[in-house]
Order: C-alpha cells, then structure tokens, then sequence
C-alpha cells in the first residue's frame, strides 16, 4: 500500500494525473495551434486593420467595432493583438534558429574535436554565462542600439552558451556509441558521421529542449520590447504595445493589462506542452503519503 | 577545504579576465564615434581638431589592445571611467544607484527563497490533495507571466484600485514593497519549480524507502535525508537565480520607477553612455561570479565527500 | 483463549491503479507468528518483493494494496494514518531490502544513520552510542566505518550495516528480501551469518524472501511458494518434498536438486 489512503483520495489522484499528462499537453498543444493559424492569418482574422487610427475613440470601452476596445490613438486592440502574433512568436523563432546556429556547431565542434579545441570552446562559453542573462542582452543591445534586430542577437548571444553546452554533452553520448566507433573505424569521412549518425541522435532531444525554451525565449524578448529595447512603435508586437500604452495605465489600465493576457497564454501554452513532455517521459516513481 | 578554494580561485581567474575582456570590447569596438554622437546630441557646434582633441583627451586615439591594458589598470584602482552624457565619476553614478538595486534584489532572494522551499515541499510532497494541485497549477501560471505584467496588474489593484500605495514615484521604503513582491512572486514560482523536481527526485530514491522503513518522522526524512540530498544541486540553483533576479531588477525599477543600477543602464543605452554600460556589466557580472563562487564553496563544505564535479562549478 | 497471530496477511491484492488495476499479486494471505521462521520462495517476478513491500508500507506510487488487509497484532495497516504507522514500522516492522548499493543515504555518515535508528528506539547519547558499537561488533564491521560514507563500503559491508540497524531496532517483525543479491559468495554467507545472529539477539519473527532455496534452507525450515502473483504451495523443508506438490516448487526444488549434482 503506497502512501495513499485508499478509497476518497482514489478520483482525486486520477484528476491530478489527467491534468498532469496527456491533458497538459493537449490543452497547451491547443493553444499553440490556435496562435500558429493567428500567426499565419492574423490580418484576415482581425476586425479592422490594426494600424488605422480612429482618434474620435481613443481609448475606448469594448464595443461591437472594437471588441477589446482602443489604444492611445485609436486602434483596435484586438485587431493589433492578432496581427501582432505573427511578428512576437516570429522574433521568439529567429531567436531560437540563431542559439540553434550558434550553438549546434560549437558543441559538435567542442565535443568532436576534444582537447585544446574543446577546453577553449568551453571556456569562452563559460565566460559568457558568466553574466546574468538579462544583463547581457542589454549590453549587447546598448552597444548595438535599440531595435528589434539587435535584441534577438544580444538574446541569442546570452543564450547559446547552454545550449551548446547540451549538444556537447549529447554529442559526446552520441558519439560513444559502438556503431559510430565502427563506422570510424570503416573509415568514414567525420562530416559524413555527424551527418549519418550523430545529429540523428542529437538533434531530437535538442529540439524538444528548444521548444521548451521558447517559453522563456517569448517572456524575455517581450520584456526587452516592454523596455523600449526590441520591437519600436508601431510595430505591432505584443511588449512593445504594453511599453505604447504605459503612459495611459493610470487612465485605462485595461488597455495596458489586454495586451499581457495574451502573452501569459502564449508563454503558458509552451509551458503546458513542455510539462507534457516531461510528464510522460518521466518514468520516476516517487515514496509518498 | 583551503585546497578547494584555491583551486576554485585559480579555474576563476581566466573567466574573469575573460569577462574584462567582453567588458572591453563593448565600449572599444563602438560603433560609430561616441565623441562625435555626443556632441551631436548635445547639438554643439564642432570642427574636426576639436574632436580629435577630446579623443585624445578620453584616451580613444591608442591601438586596441593598449587601451585594454590601460584599462584594465585604471578598473584595478576603481575607476571606472567618466559618463559621457553626464559628465560624472562613473564609481559616483553606481554609489548613488547601487542601493536601491541590492536591498531589492537581497530582499526579493532571500522571500523567494523560502517561499520557494515551502511551495516546492507542498506541491512535491503531497502530490494528492486540492491544496497542493492548486498551488501547483498557481506556480505553472506564474511562470508564464511576465514580470512586468505581474506589476503592472499588482499596481493596477494595489495602487489604482485599493489606494494602498503610490503609483509610479519613489519616496521611502514603503515603495519597496510592490516592487519586491513582483521579484519574489515571479522568482519564487520557478524556483519551487525545481525544488519540487529535486524533491521528487530524492522520494524516488531506494534510500528514501529505508528511512521510512525505519520509522522516521515526515520532519526526520524531510528535514534530514530529502535536505541533504536536494541542496548541493538546489545552492548552485539559487546563485543562477539570483544573477535572473539581478537582471530582473531591470525590468522593475523601470515600472516602478527606482533610481537603480537597471534605471541606470537603461537610461545609459538610451544616451550611448558606454562607460556606465560597461561598469554594469562587469559589476553585475562580477556579483553573480561571487555568487556562483559562494554556492560551490557551501556545496563543498556541505558536502566534502563529494567531488566538485558533481556539483558547483558550471 | 485464542491467539492473535502476529502478523495476518488476509487475501492481499496488489495493483497497478494506472493500468486498468491489473493486478500483481492477488489473493495472498497467510500467518507469521512470534518467533516463527517462514520462508517465502518463488521465480524472479512471482510477486515475493511486491509483498514485502506491501507489508513495509513501501509500495510505489501507481501501485497500490487493492483489497485485503494486513494486520499487525491485529490493526490493520493499510487503514492506518502515516504518523501511526510510523510508530509501527521499525520497531514492529522492519524490512531489509534488496540491492543494499542504493539503501543509504549516500551523503550522511553511517553514524548519523544509524544514531537517527537509535534515536527511534528512544536511545540517546552514550547509551545510544553504547548499542550501536554493540550491533557493529555482532555483524562484526570494524568501528572504523561510523565516520565514512556509504560510498566506501563494499555491498556486504552496507548489508551488514542494515543488520547492524535490525540489531539497535530490535523489531518483532524482521523481513529479508533477498538480502544477499548481488554479493558474491563467500560475502553471502557472512551476511546470512549476520541475519543468524540478528535473528538469536532479537528474538524476531523471520521473514525471509529468496529465489534460492539453497539460502533460505540455512535459515527456514516451513516454506511457503509463491507463483505468478499467487500463494501456491506451503510445504516443510524438512520433510522430503510430496509427489503431489504444486509445479512451481517442483520446479524450485528440480532445479536446486540439479545445481548441487
């Protein structure tokens, strides 16, 4: 008798196993597919064009022309939102395709080539994780100036030296196996290796981990846009609308506040996907009472 | 004990040289002329001698790497270097600034970290009531909530709504207290995160299993073996966290607006003045050196039979 | 006046309540008494292990004790709130597991756990360290060990140091399971020594689980045969094996009879 006391807590423990599994990642992968076809077809969706500038309603209660209401000059905030979608998940993917370029090479790099090759890598990756995350993207973007371009790069810089650490440390599993060693010893070209036998095992696991960190990709470049670092007026992006209406917060917090819903449910719908994942992968059985 | 630290010293000297370097590069490779920039802005009048004069006058006319090792001297001996848009002593600039940043940052780790270690417990130990499924389900949405919504909502209800505090001005301590619950609310969700991880990961343990065999108490195997287990990974977490917290910060006192370090970069990346820029960079960097530095010395005193591979040094 | 049997398993069923409650192990019930030795033998994934755990209370999480009861001088356990079962397991119950590799706790000395075993019985201090270089002397491990890590002792040697646990414990109840997996020989046999000795110093009932009928002879003499899940056979070792006996210990006594040639 594990530490359950039978009978009452029995439907208790299967809803928490439902919400824990499958449920999470249905409900998250639901999300996710919701804000792909915004992405794809944002504009077509939106009830008026999201850049058109309606003064006589600024900062307007919801109406039926405006579900969600105005921003500061007008525009229909929903409308905005949803346009918005293709260009901050956008960011979050260029952003994690360049850790990816970054981090890919160097890890195989680092792990293949071992030795003073692999000791230097390393320590420069060290040397950039270092710094807290945040603080250096925003050195990076203070050098680079302010813009969207320059807040993936300082966010791809920041980030790659984790994930590089995690191909090496993959690719050095991967390259232990008896079948590599084999195919070595056959005479294989080492580009052909990596090509056949390596990034087929590592480039599984390390997409899921990248997909988890889209979560944190989204918070991040949102908040630098939040700054005034990333997306500039008027682009649509979901921080950068927040960082637009700060100035009328005290006015209309809503106006403020709608934009940042949306987020939560972008971030939380990665996130949900992810503890799906880890969920079923976890094959640990905890002691409990 | 004495051995590790100096050889934990020893591996730190190269990063940090190496992060001086990154340091370095941010304000030597500028792009474009930050004498000429500046200036512009300040829209003065100027011939070409006289910029040339100011370079030489900041040092910008040596080679690279001359300038590195000059500068390099010149942060040995604390200076930091002159704000270009303000015209003062860099060091004053941090003195003024520092405090509002560390008492936040100290407070809101030091709350996260407790509130962290009770959630996590709750929500790792009792997999099976409402209560903990609803923390757990609070802790899954405070994650993705960025901070600077979280604020921005506790202002709306706090200040707006109920008028218990002042919107966007900062007096006294009292305005500290929004601005900390942010940080902590935020931090303390992803850090019971993973306190709940470890934690389930010790439960699953054979030996976990002989201590309840024993007979102990919950406190015994909670406050004993699941604590001795779930630390050493858990401290090198907490210094990671606070570097986060560290850059966090940034993002808060711009809200809230705090006369901070954040408030001082940011205003810095505003006007390109690359010599705060830097100093923050270092200094920030050089804190969560310490930090880290100060986890892998706790794990190795908690745990000295351990090799330092398998824990601390990242 | 009847007697209440020590400890009664009544009809146990143990299932996975994540699979469609597939049961593991169903309908085993059978008596230990006070004093009594009893052997419980089966192939390697009958369900002998699943049992033990059952009656330590260290089942894991998907699976659960479905039906029937376990009682311990006659209170059921698996109605029992943790802090009262608690009071029981130890000093009423205790389990020597298998794979003693993983059994402590890697990062506390062997003292402190065995001190924190003390400290259950209520022995503190000198008296507390009085018992424990008692119980390292019985299952014969140098005192040497108090200040090391589980990490620098060899698998017999933290066997022994479970004994030396069972030894300060001192429960009415002790059970083995396949308390010498995984040692080699001559390791085993010191081990089973050690059990012996637990065993004449405490005055425990005995459970002792092996897929080796060559072990369990050393130490029971009634023996009771489990097969896929189910309670099959009880017989007396001493007594020559009855023609008319179930197949599994057919099997089991088969294939001891061919290893000794």
């Amino acid at each position: 008798m594990a530490y359950v006391d039978s009978a009452k807590s029995i439907p208790l423990s299967r809803a928490t196993q439902l919400l824990r599994g499958r449920t999470t990642f249905l409900l998250g992968g639901l999300f996710l597919c919701f804000f792909i076809t915004l992405a794809l077809g944002g504009e077509t969706f939106a009830p008026n064009p999201p850049n058109q500038i309606d003064l006589l309603h600024r900062l307007s209660a919801p109406s039926l022309t405006y579900p969600l209401g105005t921003d500061h000059l007008g525009r229909c905030i929903l409308s905005r939102l949803m346009a918005g979608t293709a260009l901050s998940l956008g960011t979050a993917l260029t952003t994690a395709g360049l850790i990816l370029a970054i981090a890919l090479p160097v890890g195989l790099l680092s792990a293949l080539c071992k030795g003073w090759v692999d000791a230097v890598l390393m320590r420069i990756a060290d040397i950039f994780l270092a710094f807290p995350m945040l603080v250096f993207a925003l050195a990076i973007i203070g050098y680079l100036g302010a813009s969207l371009t320059s807040a993936v790069f300082g966010v791809a810089l920041a980030w790659w030296p984790s994930l590089a650490r995690l191909v090496r440390t993959l690719t050095l599993e991967a390259a232990s196996k008896e079948y590599v060693l084999a195919s070595r010893q056959c005479g294989q070209k080492p580009l052909s290796i990596i090509r056949r036998h390596i990034l087929p095992q590592i480039l599984p696991p390390l997409l899921v981990v990248l997909s988890l960190e889209m979560a944190g990709l989204l918070l991040v470049l949102s908040s630098l846009s939040f700054l005034g670092l990333g997306a500039q007026p008027p682009a649509a992006e979901w921080g950068a609308m927040l960082n637009e209406a700060r100035p009328f917060f005290a006015e209309r917090p809503s106006v403020v506040l709608a934009p940042g819903i949306v987020i939560i449910f972008a971030v939380l719908s990665f996130n949900l996907v992810g503890e799906g994942i880890r969920f079923q992968l976890d094959k640990r059985k905890p002691y409990r009472w | 004990m004495k051995q590790f630290v100096f050889k934990r010293t020893l591996s730190g000297i190269p990063t940090l040289f190496g992060m001086t370097l990154i340091g370095f590069l941010i304000i030597g490779l500028t792009p474009g002329d930050p004498i000429e920039m500046e200036l512009r802005r300040l829209g003065v009048s100027f011939t070409a001698e006289q910029v040339e004069a100011l370079r030489v006058e900041y040092g910008l006319d040596k080679p690279l790497i001359q300038r590195y090792f000059i500068w390099l001297l010149d942060l040995f001996r604390l200076d930091l270097g002159t704000s270009i848009a303000s015209g003062r002593p860099v060091l004053e600039l941090f003195k003024e600034h520092l405090p509002i940043t560390a008492t936040l940052s100290v407070l809101a780790f030091v709350s996260s970290l407790a509130l962290s270690l009770v959630l996590g417990t709750i929500t790792a130990v009792s997999q099976r009531t409402s209560v903990s499924t609803s923390l757990y389900v609070l802790t899954m949405f405070l994650v993705s909530v960025p901070s600077f919504w979280l604020a921005l909502f506790l202002l709306a209800v706090f200040a707006l709504g109920l008028g218990w505090f002042k919107l966007l001005q900062f007096g006294n301590a009292q305005d500290l207290i929004l601005p900390v619950i942010t940080l902590t609310l935020g931090n303390a969700a992803v850090m019971s995160r993973l306190v709940r991880e470890r934690i389930i990961a010790v439960m699953s343990e054979d030996y976990i299993r002989l201590a309840i065999t024993k007979g102990l108490s919950r406190r015994a195997i909670l406050g004993r073996h699941v604590l001795k287990s779930i630390l050493p990974p858990l401290i090198t977490n907490w210094a990671i966290s606070f570097g986060s917290l560290l850059g966090g910060s940034v993002i808060i006192e711009n809200i809230f607006n705090l006369p901070g370090l954040g408030q001082l970069a940011l205003q810095a990346i505003a006007e390109r003045d690359f010599a705060i820029l830097q100093a923050y960079l270092l200094f920030m960097g050089l804190v969560f050196f310490l930090a880290n530095f100060a986890a892998d010395l706790t794990n190795h005193w908690l745990m000295p039979q351990l090799k330092e591979d398998d824990h601390g040094v990242r | 006046m009847v007697e209440i049997p020590l400890l009664q398993v009544h009809n146990l069923t143990i299932s996975n309540s994540a699979q469609n409650n597939e049961p593991l192990v169903e309908g085993v019930s059978f008596d230990l008494a006070t004093n009594q030795r009893l052997g419980l033998i089966g192939r390697s994934g009958c369900g002998k292990s699943l049992t033990c755990h059952a009656i330590t209370g260290a089942l894991r999480a998907p699976l659960a004790a479905s039906s029937g009861s376990i009682r311990f001088q006659g209170k059921d356990l698996l109605a029992m709130p943790f802090a009262e079962k608690q009071q029981i397991r130890g000093t009423g119950i205790f389990c020597i597991f298998q794979s003693p590799g993983s059994a402590l706790h890697p990062s506390l000395t062997i003292e402190t756990q065995l001190l924190e075993t003390a400290g259950n019985v209520s022995l503190h201090g000198q008296a507390a360290h009085h018992a424990l270089l008692q119980a390292l002397e019985a299952v014969s491990l140098p005192k040497l060990c108090l200040k090391q890590y589980p990490n620098a002792l060899s698998g017999g040697m933290k066997q022994r140091v479970m004994m030396a646990m069972a030894l300060i414990l001192k429960p009415t109840i002790l059970i083995a399971d396949e308390p010498t997996t995984g040692l080699d020989v001559i390791t085993e046999h010191e081990t089973l020594q050690a059990l012996n000795v637990v065993q004449q110093e405490t005055g425990s009932a005995l459970l002792f689980v092996s897929h080796d009928l060559r072990i369990v002879r050393q130490t029971c003499t009634s023996v009771l045969v489990m097969d896929a899940g189910q309670l099959v056979d009880a017989c007396d070792l001493n007594q020559p094996i009855a023609p008319d006996c179930h197949r599994a210990t057919a099997e089991i006594t088969g294939a001891m009879e061919r290893l000794q040639l």
